[in-house]
């Protein structure tokens, strides 16, 4: 088993969940997402989000609007859908049961020494 | 000096080295190529190179500015290795979000993991659940049969792709294509790759390691270039032919099936009979049925691998033509044709395990033969083989179907020695069967007939059997025995039965006749040969110095 393998993922899994996150408070531009997922370590490499938004974008889940720049080219600021809303919420419950379960499995399994 | 490049990145301009734009270039087409297939390719194209162009002017501060290679090296490197990017999920068909895990349709793929030759065996395993080894073992048993599982081997394996990616991998075990066993595969490969690479990449730790790196890709895209030209020349002329061979095959392989042509000729000696393969298949096979059967079995394992040439030879002309599962059910039928031709093949083999011989014995005596001399002859031939012919005739099978019976032209005659002081004719009928009681039934069938008219003696050249008992190795043996002192006369036409008749002047058989031959008690002794016995000397003269055996063989005939 590779460490860093599984740890990837670990990653990959909740990915899809945390730009959901990120985007449902307010909408954001794919830099501002990227310096969000780099900073909780949640992405490599960039490349690896335009893809994922694509998708997310594809399945209804969120939108996007332009917006000039002053220092560059245009910016595409995504939003969540009405339907993304709902999705995240879904999404956001399940991660709550799937924390405390984790949580749970971990704390009851600890090893002596740590307790 | 150095040239440079003009590109607009989402309506931003910006001025590329030469060297500069190609890698770029080149990373943006690694890009376009892994999403070909997807809906949202130019979205997320236009999308990275948006982010390219932010990164590049965050990094030169001035739009103005020269972007180097380090420039697209460094924002290639954030942006990561377009293989990395593994959003699994990228729906090629179906743009709804429906299903997070799929499980894929199995699809037919040659292994390149396992495999022994091409991985197509490995791979028609995985497409059918069972263990390759069989697979391997019904192309091992083509091969000694027909060698057709050779040409069909060297088809599945062209036109059965090959597993490249972790999803066809998947999709080619039938495992659920989702995250999961994709990660599974994923990582399987990365340790395969991991394994392979730390003593290659040892070699490139130097400080130009990436140059040498991307002069070695550059050489070797070039190669590949010239041989995708070459090959793609050969492989149309190889397209056409395949495609005509297996045509003409199956359009051989058909007419001789509906019968149009008469594909068994069961002759080569001066007599005219051929026979459509229903006729004989009918004789050799117990019903309709199984030869039914064994037809369907033999178009399948010989037809199969044709049609599939001809498929082949349609994929390399136009690559773009491929039947989905067409393969697969290539594979399946072949296989199918294989079990069908054992299955009849044994069933015909067990109707010829067991062989039975009746031995009858007719006294010559009751005849109430009139001298010492007997006249030897064969009746009437109803195959009609002329006379210079009929010796060699023995080589062929001679059949012929009349009024429900069928016919053999094939009778052999012996003359030995009378273990009493009596003449006799000794008839051996045989047959063959699935058990010895049906053998003796079958024997017992056979109809044999000869003559006795005061001193001569006729013999047929042929047997009769009813249709019904079928082609089951029939035979007649025929035996004069002659006691010591009586004289037979063997007429010419006795060539078309007599086989290996012992004699003292060891004459071969068809010079045996138009003589005089007397039974003593060295055997027979011709009365009025010519003195024509061949001798022959050998003299050894020793061994030479060099380790050569001298022998000085004298051959004459007189």
């Amino acid at each position: 088993m590779n460490i860093e393998n599984s740890k990837a993922q670990l990653r990959k899994g909740i990915l899809e969940f945390c730009v959901l996150a990120l985007l449902q408070k307010e909408e954001a531009y794919p830099s501002d997402v990227l310096g969000s997922l780099k900073e909780a370590e949640l992405i490599v490499v960039e490349g690896t989000l335009y893809p994922l938004l694509n998708r997310l974008k594809n399945a209804g889940l969120l939108t996007y609007r332009w917006e000039e720049s002053k220092s560059g080219p245009p910016r595409k600021y995504y939003s969540l859908t009405e339907q993304g809303k709902t999705f995240y919420k879904e999404l956001a419950t399940s991660w709550e049961e799937l924390r405390n379960a984790v949580d749970q499995i971990i704390i009851d399994n600890k090893s002596p020494k740590e307790k | 000096m150095k040239k440079t490049v003009q590109v607009n990145l989402s309506g931003q301009v910006f001025t590329l080295d030469d060297d500069a734009y190609d890698l770029l270039s080149g990373y943006l087409k690694r890009i376009g190529g892994l999403y070909e297939r997807s809906a949202g390719k130019d979205e997320i194209l236009s999308d990275i190179e948006l982010r390219i162009a932010e990164l590049l002017l965050e990094r030169k501060g001035d739009e103005n500015a020269v972007v180097s290679i380090a420039d697209v090296e460094a924002v290639t490197e954030i942006m990561g290795n377009p293989e990395d990017f593994e959003d699994d999920e990228i729906d090629v068909d179906e743009p709804s979000y429906s299903s997070r895990s799929y499980t894929g349709p199995k699809r037919l793929f040659r292994d390149p993991d396992s495999p022994l030759i091409g991985g197509v065996c490995s791979g028609i395993g995985y497409y059918f659940g069972i263990d390759p080894l069989w697979i391997r073992l019904a192309f091992a048993i083509a091969l000694i049969f027909f060698g057709t599982g050779i040409l069909f081997y060297v088809i599945l394996w062209i036109i059965i792709p090959v597993a490249k990616t972790s999803a066809d991998k998947l999709s080619m075990r039938g495992e659920p294509v989702n995250i999961d066993s994709i990660g599974k595969t994923v990582e399987e490969e990365l340790n395969n790759l991991g394994d392979r690479f730390s003593e290659g990449g040892k070699r490139f730790t130097d400080g130009n390691g990436r140059k040498i790196e991307r002069g070695i890709n550059r050489f070797f895209s070039f190669l590949s270039e010239i041989f995708r030209g070459f090959f793609t020349v050969l492989g149309k002329v190889l397209g056409g032919l395949f495609i005509l061979i297996g045509v003409f095959t199956i359009v051989v392989l058909l007419t001789g099936i509906i019968g149009v042509a008469d594909l068994v000729h069961l002759n080569s000696h001066g007599w005219d009979s051929s026979y459509s393969v229903y006729e004989i298949g009918d004789l050799v096979f117990n019903s309709g049925e199984w030869f039914f059967m064994a037809m369907v079995g033999f178009f399948l394992m010989i037809g199969i691998p044709f049609l599939a040439l001809a498929y082949g030879g349609i994929v390399l002309l136009f690559p773009k033509v491929r039947v989905p599962y067409l393969g697969a059910s290539f594979a399946g039928l072949w296989f199918i044709g294989v079990i069908l031709s054992i299955i009849t093949g044994f069933s015909v083999a067990r109707e010829f395990s067991k062989e039975e011989t009746l031995t009858e014995v007719v006294p010559l005596d009751e005849f109430g033969l009139a001298s010492d001399t007997l006249l030897l002859d064969v009746g009437d031939d109803p195959f009609k083989i002329s006379e210079s012919r009929a010796y060699y005739a023995h080589n062929d099978f001679m059949m012929r179907v009349e009024e429900g019976n069928i016919m053999v032209g094939n009778v052999s005659f012996d003359i030995r020695a009378s273990k009493n002081d009596e003449a006799s004719v000794e008839m051996n009928r045989s047959a063959m069967a699935e058990s010895y009681e049906q053998a003796t039934m079958r024997a017992d069938a056979i109809k044999y007939s000869f003559q006795v008219d005061s001193n001569e003696i006729s013999f047929a050249p042929f047997f009769t059997y009813p249709e019904a008992q079928l082609l089951r190795g029939q035979d007649v043996e025929l035996v004069l025995r002659l006691p010591v002192g009586k004289t037979v006369y063997l007429s010419k036409g006795m060539k078309r039965i007599i086989d290996d008749i012992d004699n003292v002047q060891n004459m071969y058989d068809p010079k045996m006749v138009d003589h005089y031959w007397q039974m003593t008690d060295e055997g027979l002794n011709c009365l009025d040969c010519e003195e024509s016995k061949s001798t022959s000397k050998m003299k050894f003269e020793g061994v030479s110095e060099d380790g050569e055996v001298k022998v000085d063989i004298n051959i004459s005939e007189n």
